[in-house]
């Protein structure tokens, strides 16, 4: 794995000493030459399989680039030196990872002063969840800017069908934080999914002490929740709720409550029954095939589409099925990955 | 037909059916044999795909009392395989865990077994059970496939005996025969010669010199009692009548009318090939047409092919007169063959489109040329059977050109049974340069119709009613139905061509069996208006069988034997009525003029039957659409009865039946 000692050399140096390593190729067996392009990535919190899929179709697509690494080590502040170094170094792409590097290189869409940004150079996103929210970009289906990318998100009408094709149910309970803007939003979704897919939302939020979301009383609010007649908790992808699993997860299981995740880390590591997700190393695909377009075929970024995946991966817990005694319906194992240590 | 030409081609007939009842014997028998192991096989296959699954289940933890959604899964893979009587997932100890439709785990036969895991200490047991009646239904339905294409076989094959002995031995026999029923019939007068170096000509020779000698004795007598004694004379003379001594008879066989019918039933064969497929072709190619629905795009090809040999009929039957008839088959044969050339490498419903209209200007070519070929070579008594010739080539050719033509589809592809037809279209034109006898043409003769002749023929209005609420309804159903709705729905419905194509010998078989009994019925009756009216009504409320289940083969089937019944009983009858209604008319139209406006009022509802359909399919749909055309037909039957019965006149004189010239 020479790429892997590659990256582990630029994290222990961290970014601002990097600049020496500047040179490093890729590694995908071409010299540096003609028509070589360079791009320059960040990343958040180090490689991820997102990068693993990103490095592996440009590799079979036989494109002819070299990398220059940074990582931001989860600390925003870092962003504006990358910034100043972009505009010295004039790659031919940009890669951000996640939304706080993304919108930190690129600015909001509608910023005022736009001169501490990077606004000419391509620039292809992975990890962001809701790149018109966050505003980045005014639109999806039409970026209108430098930027473009791949959204990992599994849409919201997708993740209720694979619960009622888990275990059919007429309620569904959520818990999420007011405060954030992308639970609010997907609440709205899921309001309105109601009619259309014939189930009933019961919904708590995390409460609020001195302006913050709370971890007290969510036994109660779970109990509530399921008082009402709830078949399902739903673990939507809200970041307080994702610092929560250890106290949410394992309340729900104590009341017979089955929970579905948004995210992949709600059943690898949170203890949900069941998550359908995008997978990083897809994703990472999705994001190469948007910088392929547009440094082999000249498309500008502003006129690619900003895309989510097609197909997505269902993740059991089986650890969680027995002690819930819900296994999966059997034709669900021709497809999910099953966890069962 | 005679009695022995028929005996003849019976035997033929029973010679070819016997040899290909043992093929089709032998076929099913060995079909059966090696079908069984292939049903245990597949069921073999997927046992093994459950089995590996239920491991799965097991392997990462779910208990064997536990899985879930079983039900559905085996429920799903029941349905998707009519072979399997049930499913049954089976725990060591025996119990039977799961079962899903009616197995009998217990059984002996009939049951596949797979282990689940381990096969020395399975998990558990996969049970699937065996339709045995499955296999003998298989066999069945290659039984019905076979019996149909014997039965076609047999039809061509005696068109080929027609067509190889037409003018040779039957002409021979049919000289002997002529001969022998004269003469029983004290009838002495001579025979034109047989024209046959074979045992028949032979004969026919040898009588014909002893009536020669006969006479020859006879006429001596005769001259020899005028000199002796006037009243002997007399006596003679009046033997010379009884006897039709010295008499040559007309020629009573249409010999020279028959020499059209091989080219003739080639060419119609090639274009009935096209039947089962072309509308589904048109689907294939077609492209929506702003402001047209799909539907009633699909059917523009075939209105302009109907279109195109409506209108050029009139103005073809001078031309082929001037130019000359087997100039105009040959002419026509290439033009076919070149438009179905054409449709094989289309590329759009335009190019398509095109080619089909080359197609029809050779198929209103072949046919004008052919019907005046006939007209040609009979004397008016003898017409009506040379027509009928005509018409039977043309209905054999629409009874085994469907069936072929969609096994040819299924088996070629449509572009492939399009160059077949071609090939067919061309040894059309090849039979008819070495069939045909060069006669020069000639100036022609049959009075045109005029615009005079068409005001006198509307001026009444039972022949209206009968135009335009009988004929023309009845060829809008019959091309809507057979040519077009049918085809679509059975592909819909998910039947391939050969299916369709076998659907598509309903029509014409009850044509072929049922067109004489019922004409000879009307006549006998005088029934011919009941015959017309009744015969629309069984026709178009035939049409409401699609109400019972659009989706089965049998209610289509039933509908289009019905449509059939009905059509072969206002067929004849309905010809007849136009020369008898004509003579009832205040200013009389010849009866040529006539049955040409008759003609192209049927070919006019030809035109429009895809017309029709195709707008009623895109706003209603298949069920609707049926309905809607053969109610259309059956009140056109209830208007044409009212008028004829409050319009009430003296009964015209009885006339002869005439057939149809139509595609019927």
């Amino acid at each position: 794995m020479k790429r892997r000692q590659f990256l582990e050399l630029g994290l222990g140096l961290g970014a601002g000493a990097a600049a020496s390593l500047a040179g490093i190729q890729a590694g995908f067996g071409q010299q540096p030459g003609d028509g070589q392009k360079v791009i320059y990535r960040i990343t958040y919190r180090g490689r991820t399989a997102v990068e693993e899929g990103f490095d592996d179709y440009l590799a079979a697509n036989g494109a002819n680039v070299r990398f220059i690494e940074r990582d931001a080590n989860r600390d925003t502040a870092k962003l504006p030196e990358f910034v100043r170094e972009i505009k010295e170094m004039k790659p031919d792409l940009v890669y951000t990872w996640g939304t706080p590097v993304t919108l930190g290189i690129a600015g909001r869409y509608d910023a005022p002063d736009k001169a501490d940004y990077v606004t000419k150079i391509p620039i292809v996103f992975a990890l962001v969840s809701a790149p018109v929210q966050a505003g980045i970009v005014k639109s999806t289906a039409h970026p209108g800017r430098n930027v473009t990318g791949a959204v990992h998100v599994v849409p919201t009408e997708t993740q209720i069908r694979a619960m009622e094709s888990y275990l059919p149910f007429k309620k569904m309970g959520v818990l999420y934080t007011l405060s954030e803007q992308n639970s609010v939003s997907i609440v709205e979704e899921l309001r309105a999914l109601q009619g259309k897919l014939g189930f009933q939302l019961i919904e708590r939020t995390f409460r609020m002490v001195d302006g913050k979301p709370s971890a007290e009383g969510i036994p109660e609010l779970l109990a509530e929740i399921k008082q009402e007649g709830a078949e399902w908790l739903y673990l939507l992808p809200d970041t307080f709720l994702g610092t929560q699993y250890k106290t949410v997860v394992p309340a729900a299981l104590s009341l017979k409550l089955p929970t579905f995740g948004a995210a992949e880390l709600a059943v690898r590591e949170g203890g949900a029954l069941v998550a359908l997700v995008a997978r990083y190393y897809s994703v990472g695909q999705l994001a190469a095939s948007k910088a392929l377009k547009i440094l082999e075929q000249g498309i500008p970024p502003e006129d690619i589409p900003i895309e989510t995946l097609k197909r997505f991966s269902l993740i059991i817990n089986m650890k969680v099925a027995k002690e819930l005694d819900l296994y999966p319906p059997i034709e669900m194992l021709n497809y999910a990955e099953v966890l069962t240590g | 037909m005679h009695s022995i030409q028929l005996r003849l081609s019976a035997a033929l007939v029973a010679i070819l059916l016997v040899a290909l009842s043992f093929l089709s014997w032998q076929t099913a028998n060995r079909a059966e044999s090696f079908l069984l192991p292939e049903v245990e096989q597949k069921a073999d296959t997927v046992g093994r795909s459950i089995s590996s699954l239920v491991g799965r289940a097991l392997e990462v933890g779910v208990p064997l009392d536990d899985l879930r959604g079983i039900d559905g899964y085996f429920g799903r893979i029941l349905s998707s395989n009519e072979d399997f009587t049930g499913i049954a997932l089976v725990a060591p100890d025996g119990r039977v865990l799961y079962s899903t439709g009616s197995i009998d785990v217990a059984a002996n036969q009939n049951v596949v077994r797979l282990p689940v895991g381990d096969s020395a200490k399975p998990s558990a047991e996969i049970a699937i059970g065996l339709d045995p009646g499955f296999a003998r239904t298989i066999v069945y339905k290659l039984w019905i496939d076979l019996a149909i294409v014997m039965f076609v076989t047999a039809l061509v094959a005696l068109e080929l005996v027609h067509i190889s002995f037409g003018a040779g031995v039957y002409g021979a026999i049919e000289g002997v025969e002529n001969r022998v029923h004269a003469i029983r019939h004290h009838d002495l007068r001579q025979h034109p010669d047989v024209d046959d170096a074979g045992t028949f000509g032979q004969l026919a020779a040898m009588i014909d010199r002893r009536l020669r000698a006969v006479v020859e004795r006879y006429q001596a007598l005769l001259r020899w009692s005028e000199d002796n004694a006037a009243r002997l004379a007399d006596q003679l003379r009046e033997l010379k009548a009884r006897y039709r001594l010295g008499e040559t008879s007309a020629p009573s066989t249409t010999m020279a009318a028959l020499a059209v019918r091989a080219p003739l039933f080639v060419f119609m064969f090639a274009e009935e090939l096209t039947r089962p497929f072309l509308p589904i072709y048109i689907q294939q190619l077609a492209s929506p047409i702003p402001g047209l629905s799909p539907t009633f795009v699909i059917s523009l090809p075939m209105v302009v092919f109907l279109a195109i040999v409506a209108l050029t009929q009139p103005v073809l039957g001078g031309l082929t007169e001037r130019y000359g008839r087997r100039r105009s088959l040959v002419l026509g044969a290439a033009l076919g063959a070149l438009g179905f050339c054409a449709s094989a490498f289309a590329t759009d419903l335009i190019s398509l489109t095109l080619a089909r209209a080359v197609s029809a200007v050779g198929f209103a070519l072949v046919f004008v040329g052919g019907q005046g070929f006939v007209i040609d070579n009979t004397s008016t008594s003898q017409r009506a059977r040379g027509l009928a010739i005509f018409i039977g080539a043309i209905l054999v050719a629409g009874l085994c050109g469907p069936p072929i033509g969609g096994i040819l589809a299924d088996r070629l592809g449509i572009r492939g049974a399009f160059l077949v037809a071609a090939v067919v279209a061309a040894l059309s034109l090849l039979l008819a340069m070495i069939c045909i006898p060069n006669v020069p043409g000639h100036r022609p003769t049959g009075a045109p119709i005029t615009r005079r002749d068409f005001v006198n023929t509307l001026k009444s209005p039972k022949l209206v009613a009968l135009f335009f609420f009988c004929a023309m309804p009845a060829k809008i159903i019959l091309v809507a139905f057979c040519f077009f709705l049918v085809p679509l729905q059975m592909k819909d419905i998910g039947h391939d061509q050969a299916t369709i194509g076998r659907m598509l010998m309903i029509y014409p078989m009850a044509m072929v069996l049922l067109v004489p009994s019922f004409a000879a019925l009307a006549d006998r009756w005088k029934q011919r208006v009941g015959f017309v009216a009744g015969g629309g009504l069984v026709a178009g409320l035939a049409a409401l069988l699609v109400l019972i289940d659009a989706g089965s083969l049998f209610t289509i089937g039933a509908m289009l034997l019905l449509l059939g019944i009905g059509q072969a009983m206002s067929i004849a009858p309905q010809s007849a009525l136009v020369g008898e209604l004509g003579r009832e008319l205040p200013e009389p139209v010849g009866d040529g003029p006539l049955y040409g406006i008759f003609r192209l009022i049927e070919r006019t509802g030809n035109a429009l039957g895809p017309a029709i359909a195709g707008f009623l399919l895109g706003l209603y749909g298949f069920s609707t659409t049926v309905v809607l055309i053969g109610l259309m037909m059956a009140l056109g039957a209830l208007i044409f009865t009212i008028t004829v019965f409050t319009i009430r006149s003296s009964r015209g004189e009885k006339s002869l039946p005439q057939v149809g010239d139509q595609p019927v």
